[in-house]
């Protein structure tokens, strides 16, 4: 019996000396909640002496609020005899003897002994960690963009401010919600593969490298979005911390910025071909004159007073084609800027009007399309194209009658086209590509008194509005041109000056 | 003696592909100052001088005096199907042009010419150029086309 005894005793030794190294706090309670053993630790984190705590009843390490369920909480214990966390999902509370109060998260085991079942408690401080959670809050709140952070299922458990404001939705309506109500909807089924294969391989990165990725926003516009993904270990497992960004504004700053640099590069191309032509077709009328100058003196000379009035004719010709290139490259250059104001324009009218000012040969009438619509649009673009293609139809006409026509069609939801026929020599399709570029003519210009813009000015001004100009002849008979033309036209600002 | 040289050559024929009138009157002009009796052809774009050559109008030994910028068929163009042409490729051409741009320069070269001259100055220029392939037929010794075709 006796080594029974000291048997005995040498068992609760080893079992006070096993509670005594444990790393956290020990509280051993009897049924009725008086502590019957605590160890250093629960000493520390609770700051009573051992002797203090010992024979008072548990509550005292509870904070005043919670005392009066606990012999509730404590007889449901007993009823059901097995080792678990206390209060799951409830944030549990230590009280310190000084009154303060403390993060806590205990685990409970019952324990037979010969007085009966006692629970041992192990009480761990949490305020450390639960300060690095707060802290974690806190910087993912103050991040400059967007933040979500989900579960594996895709549950989100935590947004911070701009997340609600680039969404749209208050942080109450996201938590809990599956992260899907924030992708546009076409994506949604592609989503869960895409996080399992993230969480199968677990590392900060983009997210989609290489494509366009879209948020949705809560009113269900979309908007361009970059999103980092990364991984944290958290107890409840792996989430996902997602910062995402709109960048609305820097895809439509690229957007814009391509546009300025084509526009650009048109205006320098045209730089280009105008230096190109300054020095050759502008100056060789100039050289024409020099020389013309230099043989009536010479002829004069000679006494050959005959030659003069051929002189004379040919120097004159050189002056006014001067001119007229000087005239059509100012129109050239402002092509696409002087737009005048918006107007209601009937064109079947229009069109006789420009054609009747035009002072053309007797023999050449217009022709319009019944029905050409009434629209409103910018005229004076407008009538300086139908202007150039009714005199270069008149001009490279070889008959002294002819007939002009003017027809059109729908094109599509956005353009109309119009097309000017005329049933003059045609142009060889070899030529057709050539007739729309600028200072070319396909006959000599001493044959036919022509700058070789009014097509380069014709294609110019159209394509400013988004159109298109095209040719169809055989190149036996009759030529078309046709061009496309907004149904609602928008003044634009040129950005670049052209010439 | 004088007879003798005269028939060590063969009167060499123009063929100026320009145009501008005023070049073809200068050139003629610049003939008649240099008391030069070549028959002189005219062209005004590419299309026109090979349809000219073509017909066999011209008779060998010729020179083309070819300008670059004309309607239809540009020079560069010109060169381009003249090059390509097995009985015209061997003809000799001096590039006579205002075009000042290094890219038609070395084209043109590209296609063999015997020179470009750029016509800068106003005066003179048809003179000293008259003048340079004048000299130029009287010593090189021009292909005869009739013997290879």
């Amino acid at each position: 019996m006796s080594s029974n005894t000291s048997d005995m005793k040498q068992t609760d030794d080893r079992f006070r000396q096993v509670v005594e190294a444990a790393p956290n706090a020990m509280v051993m309670v009897g049924k009725s909640g008086i502590i019957e053993m605590v160890n250093t630790q629960a000493e520390i984190i609770f700051g009573y002496r051992r002797d203090e705590l010992l024979g008072q009843s548990i509550d005292c390490l509870l904070p005043e609020r919670f005392r009066h369920q606990h012999p509730h909480h404590r007889d449901s214990f007993f009823s059901d005899l097995r080792p678990r966390a206390m209060g799951i999902g409830r944030d549990l509370f230590g009280r310190h003897k000084d009154g303060s109060e403390f993060p806590v998260e205990v685990g409970l085991n019952p324990i037979e002994t010969e007085d009966g079942i006692k629970v041992l408690s192990a009480i761990t401080d949490i305020s450390a960690r639960k300060r690095m959670e707060e802290r974690f809050r806190q910087v993912v709140e103050a991040a400059p963009n967007a933040m979500v952070m989900v579960d594996k299922s895709g549950i989100i458990e935590m947004v911070n401010t701009q997340a609600e404001i680039i969404f749209g939705y208050r942080r109450d309506e996201l938590l809990g919600q599956s992260i899907d109500c924030l992708l546009p909807e076409r994506f949604r089924h592609q989503h869960p593969h895409h996080r399992d294969s993230f969480f199968s391989d677990l590392r900060p990165r983009a997210m989609g490298i290489g494509r366009d990725l879209f948020g949705r926003h809560k009113d269900g516009s979309e908007f361009p979005v970059e999103v980092g993904l990364n991984p944290i270990e958290t107890e409840d497992g792996i989430k996902v911390l997602s910062a995402i960004t709109d960048i609305s504004a820097r895809v439509k700053a690229n957007q814009k910025l391509a546009e300025h640099h084509e526009e650009l590069e048109r205006s320098n191309k045209e730089l280009a071909t105008f230096a190109y032509v300054a020095s050759h077709d502008l100056k060789s009328p100039l050289r024409g004159i020099f020389q013309i100058s230099q043989w009536i003196e010479e002829d004069l000379g000679n006494g050959d007073i005959l030659s003069i009035p051929s002189h004379m004719n040919l120097l004159r010709g050189r002056l006014r084609r001067m001119e007229l290139l000087l005239d059509d490259l100012l129109a050239y250059s402002r092509a696409g800027r002087m737009e005048g104001g918006l107007s209601q324009i009937d064109l079947g009218v229009l069109a006789h009007d420009i054609f009747d000012m035009q002072a053309l040969p007797e023999g050449f009438t217009l022709v319009t399309a019944e029905n050409l619509p009434t629209f409103t649009t910018l005229a004076t673009p407008l009538e300086q194209v139908l202007r150039n293609l009714f005199t270069n139809a008149v001009k490279h006409h070889d008959q002294l009658t002819g007939r002009i026509k003017l027809d059109w069609q729908l094109k599509n939801k956005d353009y109309y086209e119009f097309s000017v026929t005329d049933d003059g020599p045609g142009i060889p399709p070899e030529y057709h590509e050539r007739v729309f570029v600028m200072f070319q003519t396909l006959r000599p210009r001493d044959e036919v008194e022509g700058s070789g813009m009014g097509l380069a000015l014709v294609k110019k001004i159209v394509e400013t509005y988004g159109g298109k100009t095209s040719i169809t002849s055989d190149g036996i008979r009759g030529t078309s041109i046709l061009f496309t033309w907004p149904l609602n036209i928008k003044g634009r600002t040129p950005i670049a000056n052209s010439i | 003696m004088q007879t003798q040289s005269r028939h060590n050559y063969k009167e060499v024929t123009l063929l100026v592909v320009d145009d501008d009138d005023i070049d073809a009157i200068a050139l003629e002009r610049a003939l008649r100052k240099l008391r030069l009796l070549n028959t002189l052809h005219r062209a005004r774009d590419g299309l026109e001088a090979l349809t000219l050559l073509r017909s066999g109008v011209i008779s060998p030994p010729y020179i083309i005096l070819l300008d670059l910028n004309m309607p239809r068929m540009n020079g560069l163009e010109f060169l381009e199907a003249l090059r390509a042409d097995p009985i015209l490729t061997h003809a000799v051409v001096f590039v006579l042009t205002t075009s000042k741009s290094d890219e038609d320069l070395v084209a043109a070269y590209r296609k063999h010419v015997a020179g470009y001259v750029f016509k800068q100055h106003m005066d003179r220029d048809f003179l000293e150029v008259i003048g340079l392939i004048e000299h130029y037929w009287r010593i090189v010794e021009l292909p005869v086309n009739k013997e290879m075709s």
